[in-house]
């Protein structure tokens, strides 16, 4: 085989391989992107009320809890974004309900635990917008 | 409670020496990657938890309240990792859970 010959078909290799690798990594999501932003609002804001009866926001907790499960599913519908997709159920799972669980078995909370645990979430959701943003627009 | 705050200190600095063997319980290949993870996870945890600790040794929040904090600390550090690195989340959460398991029992033991 002429030289010519295999560096054409090594640069066809290459070019398949760019092709695919690019196919693998998930698009610019602007849903995603958007329940970043608007749930990374609305739930400091919700857990702020948590120096409230808790009886008097709790059909705004349930509301909120399926809005972060879809935006989960949502995530995880999307090819090649396992670990946003985790880090959505993260934030369901492991910082929003147990402090919903914590302010219903507590009725009220402490100004002082809703600042540390609201820093908390201000944060991840951070990950999260920055990890949406950094997807390549396409 | 500069006492205290030295025990807790100490207490969770000795989970420093104990990344390398919770790692190896969960990764055989590309140990340094998730060492460094490790050790980065549990720098975070530490700094916060600590932060916690004092408030509870001084009955400033519950012990309920301390879980709810070093958990969702945990949980952020988790989200966070998740959204920058390239690691495998099955792994990871093992690894993680550990280290959190053992940061907390730390904790308790000296407050």
């Amino acid at each position: 085989m002429k030289p010519m010959s295999l560096l054409g078909m090594f640069g066809l290799l290459c070019f398949m391989l760019v092709s695919t690798l690019q196919s693998c990594s998930p698009k610019f999501d602007k849903t995603g992107s958007d329940n970043a932003i608007n749930l990374g609002a609305k739930l400091p804001e919700l857990m702020g009320k948590a120096i409230e009866p808790y009886t008097k926001h709790s059909d705004a907790v349930n509301n909120m809890l399926t809005e972060l499960q879809k935006a989960a599913d949502h995530a995880a519908s999307i090819k090649g974004n396992s670990n946003l997709s985790s880090a959505w159920k993260v934030l369901k799972n492991e910082l929003a309900g147990p402090f919903f669980n914590r302010w219903k078995e507590s009725t009220k909370l402490d100004k002082d635990l809703i600042k540390e645990s609201v820093k908390q979430v201000n944060a991840s959701f951070d990950a999260i917008k920055k990890a949406e943003q950094a997807k390549k627009k396409k | 409670m500069p006492g205290k705050e030295k025990n807790i200190q100490t207490a969770l600095d000795g989970i420093d020496g104990e990344i390398v063997g919770i790692v190896g319980d969960f990764v055989k290949r590309r140990k340094e990657h998730y060492e460094q993870l490790a050790k980065k996870l549990q720098e975070n945890l530490k700094k916060d938890v600590k932060r916690y600790a004092v408030m509870l040794a001084d009955e400033k929040i519950s012990a309920a309240d301390f879980e709810l904090l070093s958990k969702g600390r945990w949980a952020q550090i988790q989200i966070e990792l998740l959204s920058e690195a390239s690691i495998s989340k099955r792994k990871f959460e093992g690894i993680s859970n550990e280290i959190l398991r053992r940061t907390i029992k730390a904790v308790f033991e000296v407050v």
